[in-house]
């Protein structure tokens, strides 16, 4: 019982106060797109507690990505950090600005976080053929107390093909007039 | 306190000797410098004394103007001082008693981007070596406002005349405002218990709204309103003709309203027949000593959403300075992390530091969990020591 103690004593005690690096990422890493077509990219976080502390209470990151080869369309930011916090996105000069900082207490960002989630949804439509790669420029995160935690960042990769030729709808409209006509006329 | 020993040459070495001997060894502790500010508006307090020059620097972007301003942190006018502002080692505008009675103001438009060099010297210190007397007795404390704005500068909005039409001033402090004859130009400001407010008036060119060298073609008057209440003004304070003050606010203060109007208007009812000329309007609040952190934006007194709103809003720039309520983790830096730690603190009157969770990385539980263990093993010691000798 004394050796027991003593161990979760040193444990406790030699145990880092602040938590380890968590993640921020892009998900997923790799994507096969056409041009023309959009697609979504989730930014997720990950390494955080299973509704312990860790938590997070606030992040900042900058994604960049080439403009000459994505354009962007659109960011959602899905609340992670509970109702109420206040969140900033915007692009511009292939720079995508997302910050969000929680109002709730840390105990009840604890309740409400997994180890990991999904901060925001992003939606980007290639604009040339090619590869081309997102990134971070920028990621700062907190803890629920506001304390910095270390963040190591991971990007995307985007491969878009060609435009596939598709016939019109009104090709095809009037390709369908046509057997139907057709076959109107077969049957008299 | 920021202030640095300067070098010395000719006749200033002399007095500067003289004043050197005069003033003792005893000198207030200085923190290095040049001290940087961060625009649009930036405050800081410092203290004049023999033998000192004190430097700031402050980045500014060609084309954007530059407002500096001194004013007494006592209520008064009679420190006695001399500003210069240069860059790159060329002085481009200099001032001795543009500001409140002997104090300096200085504006210019910047023709090139760059850090902006302002010292602040003795009123006789002319080549800004630190010959000067200022403070010989005691520290000569002042307080400092630069104001940082790209033209053209937020405007006012007409009509304005009354106090309930008065208009808010804007984040940066800096206005451009037109007194034409027969008008008052109201503004407010929210302020908390103990804070001060410092105002200035510098002339602009109507037409390029550029910052005027000389103030001598209008002729203000600028008084500081409590509830309707009158209770400091200006006529000439400077430059020129132009007007500027600072006072505490009154005692349960919650706005100070600010009306300028031609100097003939001494019941600010528009009696005057002054302008029409262009000014722009520098505004800031110095805090009460021991002011809160975090409570950076209107209301005042209490830290709400709308401080943790208008950090996260400034998020990503540099703090005003050491002092500045949404650096909360007093990095120079104003980040998420900064909102993060104040929304801890909405609803309270007062913001400490986020509790400590363990000292040097040691977690408290696990000091106590180690201290019980210790304890329980001395006590069964001695029980077993006391089991023996029986």
């Amino acid at each position: 019982m004394r050796k027991t103690m003593l161990a979760l004593g040193l444990l406790l005690a030699l145990a880092p106060a602040g938590a380890g690096a968590i993640s921020i990422g892009l998900s997923p890493a790799l994507v096969t797109g056409t041009v023309g077509v959009a697609f979504d990219l989730d930014v997720v976080v990950s390494g955080l507690g299973d509704a312990v502390a860790p938590s997070l209470g606030s992040y900042d990151v900058d994604i960049t990505f080439d403009p000459a080869f994505l354009a962007f369309n659109s960011s959602s930011l899905v609340g992670a950090l509970g109702a109420g916090s206040l969140q900033s996105s915007g692009a511009a000069a292939g720079v995508l600005d997302l910050a969000e900082v929680s109002l709730l207490s840390p105990a009840d960002l604890d309740a409400l976080q997994s180890d990991s989630f999904v901060l925001a949804t992003l939606r980007f439509t290639p604009i040339a053929e090619g590869t081309s790669s997102l990134g971070f420029s920028q990621a700062i995160a907190g803890d629920g107390f506001g304390a910095p935690l270390q963040v190591t960042t991971g990007g995307a990769r985007v491969v878009a093909e060609g435009v596939i030729p598709e016939p019109s709808a009104l090709l095809l409209f009037a390709l369908g007039a046509l057997a139907v006509t057709r076959s109107k006329r077969g049957r008299s | 306190m920021a202030k640095r020993r300067q070098r010395r040459s000719g006749a200033g070495l002399v007095l500067a000797v003289a004043l050197g001997l005069a003033a003792g060894a005893a000198r207030a502790a200085e923190p290095a410098e040049p001290v940087a500010l961060a625009g649009p508006l930036a405050t800081a307090e410092g203290a004049l004394e023999p033998l000192d020059v004190d430097v700031y620097t402050i980045e500014v972007a060609a084309g954007e103007q530059l407002f500096v301003a001194l004013f007494d942190a006592q209520d008064g006018a009679f420190t006695d001082t001399r500003l210069s502002i240069s860059l790159g080692g060329a002085v481009l505008a200099t001032d001795d008693d543009g500001g409140d009675g002997f104090l300096s103001r200085v504006a210019l438009e910047a023709s090139a981007g760059g850090s902006y060099e302002i010292r602040i010297s003795g009123f006789r210190d002319d080549d800004f070596d630190g010959s000067h007397a200022e403070g010989a007795a005691q520290p000569a404390p002042y307080r400092l406002v630069v104001g940082v704005g790209a033209p053209p500068l937020p405007g006012e909005s007409e009509p304005n005349d009354l106090a309930g039409d008065a208009d808010a001033i804007p984040a940066g402090g800096l206005l451009r405002g037109t007194l034409g004859s027969l008008d008052v130009d109201r503004y407010t400001l929210p302020v908390a218990a103990g804070d001060s407010i410092a105002v200035s008036l510098f002339p602009l060119d109507a037409a390029t709204g550029s910052p005027l060298p000389s103030a001598e073609l209008g002729d203000t008057r600028l008084g500081l309103f409590d509830a309707g209440a009158l209770f400091a003004e200006d006529d000439d304070g400077g430059p020129g003709l132009f007007s500027n003050l600072a006072r505490s606010a009154p005692a349960g203060a919650s706005q100070v309203g600010i009306a300028v109007t031609g100097y003939r208007d001494s019941g600010y009812q528009g009696v005057h027949p002054d302008g029409p000329f262009d000014y722009a309007l520098l505004v800031a609040r110095f805090e009460a000593a021991g002011a809160l952190l975090c409570d950076a934006a209107a209301p005042f007194g209490t830290i709400d959403e709308a401080d943790v709103a208008a950090i996260f809003a400034a998020r990503n720039t540099a703090a005003s300075g050491p002092d500045d309520p949404r650096d909360a983790d007093h990095d120079g830096t104003i980040t998420v992390l900064d909102a993060s730690k104040c929304r801890l603190c909405i609803g309270s009157a007062t913001c400490p530091p986020p509790p400590a969770c363990g000292l040097l990385g040691i977690e408290p539980l696990g000091v106590l969990a180690l201290l019980a263990a210790a304890r329980r093993r001395r006590s069964r010691r001695a029980a077993h020591e006391a089991e023996v000798s029986r």
